[in-house]
């Protein structure tokens, strides 16, 4: 039993976290176009890194690592607020290499094709199965080809084209474009029951992950400010009020990311025992996210208010990721209802 | 990162659980505190025994000498079996005996140690004072030097058990013009040395295992000074490093134990209005909530065990830990009120633990450094911020 990154896994985390630090950096988007956050050719490098496969078998086309090291990987995305399409990519490879669908799953893998990502609108339930139908929230459609539908039944993936567009939304996340798509009685290129792949599950591992990397970034943050700003002749981190706001975060964090290294294993080993550890992790991750990020505008005063610093990105997309594979009162529901593990 | 046991392991785990479920005492703990003491060394007695007391503590002191895997094997099919907690056997086992062993002499070692695992003595810990809580470097029970012994003068404020106790661990202020770290010593005193005087005090549970103790020109040996006189504090910041990731196990374990118990209240128990209490939204909301939380708990005890490992060094999770699972059992005690319904007063019946449980987890976010103490030290220590 060891419940931490093995050097190899470090390294993985490391080189991740080098990478997007140099080429992604979170400021870069105080100055620069916040979109596209990663355009055709910087998926192409990130696909060329292995970034895409990394969880997947070699048998199917992978690079053979498991959804441990897939999730270090997204936890070091969410920090750099990296598009959640990716996790449509790393579904998308593996739906498709699942189903036998090999150059579908080759181009997925190596960046030639984009794969956007998208939630059902709450208002108007949808199915999805080999057809699908009814309306979708589509993040980064922009120049997608195809689109990763899941729900906790199934994982479809769907050629952007036979889908008809409904509108051109508004996204509260300035990085992400929003658009809403219908289907209808759309033949899917390929389906997945969950019996047969978890891919709904592994989705929520990795949004999960993302949503830790907001929780870290912003307690980082956070605590970076309250050593720099002085009021009152002091650092307002030694202000009870404050320090006492960065130790709950700070919780927050260790418990979230001891959740995903044990969901990453149990989800993988303990068929029995996924259910309940991959809801508890979405739904902790979660309010860790939303209240680190929350918390981080308040200390961060009146600046935190505004878009001359990066919190309010965190803030946005934190809401982003809840609305992705499962909010947290679908996952506590899941969460009172699963067995007991052994 | 892996959850994985070797065969090796999983051969141990066998051999614990099936000698807990042939020796664990089939009655429950008896409330009353004497009883109770006879209960606890008697249990401590069949563990000596059957190979099992001390199972941190080294081979040359009595102790199982077990590996951190051991331990946590142990830890968990003792919490499963649900087998007695430490109770009055806390302090020697986990404070006074492994201080002793990390800073005593040959000749306490020899004295002390061995009636601990052997079931014979009860330890209790005398630090804190009425002007010395949270803010402990700040005690003031004198001790003078006086040939051999030391003349103690003062007073002490929840010492735990200290009436059922036989030894205790007092810190005493042998210099008064260092600084206050500086002129503390960590020493052993007899529970029936004449000068003191013992009050218990009702906590709001009910329970009388408070005390004040008194101390009126009590003479002890200078050599019950464990680590040298006036370096008290070092000794008692000794004892942090036995509270490795693995000292959580049990009470992550008991928290998870009663949050499944509560779960398995509330799809049985009505509200006034006749649905059962799972199915009220606002009781799943926190039930589901909490049950996550506690899940999590053993994911950290985990990684804070697998740090120890990896560093030999107690990390930031000691604090994390206290302060997260205290606190959460906290609010699974307050939201079994809310099951329970108008059963919450009856403490006679069917349900009253529900109610004793929420009266006595106010104790857990107090003792051992409270909750704000906790906050600071994460944020000082663990994050940098300033004092
Ligand atoms: C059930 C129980 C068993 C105990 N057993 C023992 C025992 O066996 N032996 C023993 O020696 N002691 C024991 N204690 C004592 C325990 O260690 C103290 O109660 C604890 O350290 C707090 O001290 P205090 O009660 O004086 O509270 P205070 O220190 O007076 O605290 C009062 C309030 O002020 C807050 N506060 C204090 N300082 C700060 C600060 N710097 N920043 C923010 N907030 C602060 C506290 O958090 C608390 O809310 C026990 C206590 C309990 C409840």
């Amino acid at each position: 039993m060891d419940l931490l990154p093995t050097e190899e896994q470090q390294q993985i985390l490391d080189t991740a976290s080098n990478y997007l630090g140099n080429e992604f950096p979170v400021q870069a988007l105080l100055t620069t176009a916040q979109r596209p956050r990663l355009n055709h050719d910087q998926l192409k490098q990130l696909a060329g890194m292995g970034w895409i496969g990394i969880g997947l078998p070699d048998t199917l086309g992978g690079v053979g690592y498991g959804l441990s090291e897939e999730a270090l990987l997204f936890a070091e995305l969410g920090r750099y607020l990296m598009p959640p399409s990716l996790v449509g990519s790393v579904l998308a490879a593996r739906t498709a290499a699942v189903r036998g669908h090999d150059d579908l799953a080759h181009a997925i893998l190596d960046g030639t094709l984009r794969v956007a990502i998208a939630t059902q609108q709450s208002s108007a339930p949808a199915t999805i199965s080999p057809t699908v139908t009814g309306n979708f929230l589509v993040f980064e459609a922009e120049g997608a080809d195809y689109i990763m539908l899941t729900d906790d039944g199934g994982a479809a993936l769907v050629a952007l084209s036979d889908l008809q567009q409904v509108s051109q939304e508004r996204c509260m996340d300035p990085t992400l474009d929003l658009t809403c798509w219908r289907g209808d009685n759309t033949t899917t290129t390929c389906f997945v029951t969950a019996d047969q792949d978890a891919i709904f599950l592994r989705g929520t591992v990795l949004i999960s992950a993302m949503l830790l990397g907001i929780a870290e970034a912003t307690l980082q943050r956070s605590v970076d400010y309250a050593q720099a700003r002085e009021q009152f002749g002091k650092p307002i981190g030694s202000f009870q009020s404050i320090k006492h706001y960065c130790a709950e975060m700070s919780i927050r964090c260790e418990c979230v990311r001891a959740m995903l290294y044990y969901a990453s294993i149990t989800l993988q080993q303990q068929p029995s025992a996924g259910p309940l550890d991959t809801s508890s992790l979405k739904a902790l991750a979660i309010d860790a996210a939303q209240e680190n990020a929350n918390t981080a505008v308040q200390i961060h005063g009146g600046m935190g208010y505004t878009q001359e610093m990066d919190i309010h990105l965190f803030v946005k997309r934190a809401q982003v990721l809840e609305s992705l594979f499962g909010s947290e009162r679908f996952h506590l529901r899941q969460v009172l209802s699963a067995a007991a593990p052994p | 990162m892996n959850l994985d046991f070797t065969e090796e392991q999983e051969q141990f785990r066998e051999r614990v659980r099936d000698w807990l479920e042939e020796n664990k005492p089939q009655e429950s703990r008896p409330e009353d505190s004497a009883e109770g003491r006879a209960f606890d060394l008697a249990w401590q007695k069949t563990l000596y025994k059957g190979g099992w007391a001390g199972i941190n503590w080294p081979q040359e002191y009595g102790g199982q000498g077990f590996d951190t895997f051991q331990q946590l094997i142990f830890l968990m099919e003792y919490a499963k079996s649900r087998a007695p907690g430490d109770h009055y056997r806390f302090n020697g086992l986990n404070l006074a005996g492994p201080t002793i062993i990390a800073c005593g002499d040959e000749q306490q070692k020899q004295t002390y140690l061995p009636p601990i695992l052997k079931g014979d003595v009860i330890w209790c810990q005398g630090f804190s004072e009425p002007g010395a809580g949270s803010d402990l470097a700040s005690l003031k029970t004198r001790a003078v030097i006086d040939g051999d012994d030391m003349i103690v003068t003062g007073s002490k404020i929840w010492t735990s058990w200290a009436r059922f106790a036989d030894w205790q661990q007092l810190l005493v202020r042998t210099d008064p013009d260092a600084p206050k770290h500086k002129g503390i010593s960590w020493v052993i005193n007899r529970m029936d040395n004449p000068g003191m005087e013992i009050r218990p005090i009702h906590d709001m549970a009910g329970g009388t295992d408070l005390h004040e103790v008194f101390y009126d020109e009590v003479r002890i040996p200078v050599k019950n000074i464990v680590g040298g006189i006036n370096n008290g504090w070092k000794v008692s910041m000794a004892q942090l490093s036995f509270e490795r990731g693995t000292a959580f196990m049990p009470s992550q374990i008991e928290t998870w134990n009663r949050m499944e118990d509560l779960l398995h209240l509330a799809n049985q128990t009505r509200l006034e209005d006749g649905r059962l209490a799972i199915e009220d939204d606002h009781i799943a909301y926190q039930l589901a909530k909490m049950r996550a939380e506690t899940r999590s708990l053993l994911a950290m005890t985990l990684m804070g065990i697998s740090r120890n490992e990896r560093t030999g060094m107690p990390g930031p999770e000691g604090s994390m830990l206290k302060l997260f699972q205290s606190e959460l059992y906290k609010r699974i005690s307050i939201l079994s009120l809310q099951i329970v319904g108008a059963e919450r007063s009856r403490l006679s019946g069917m349900a009253s633990e529900w109610p004793k449980m929420f009266l006595g987890s106010f104790a857990n976010t107090l003792g051992g450094g409270t909750s704000e103490v906790m906050r600071n030290i994460i944020g000082e220590r663990h994050l940098g911020l300033p004092k």
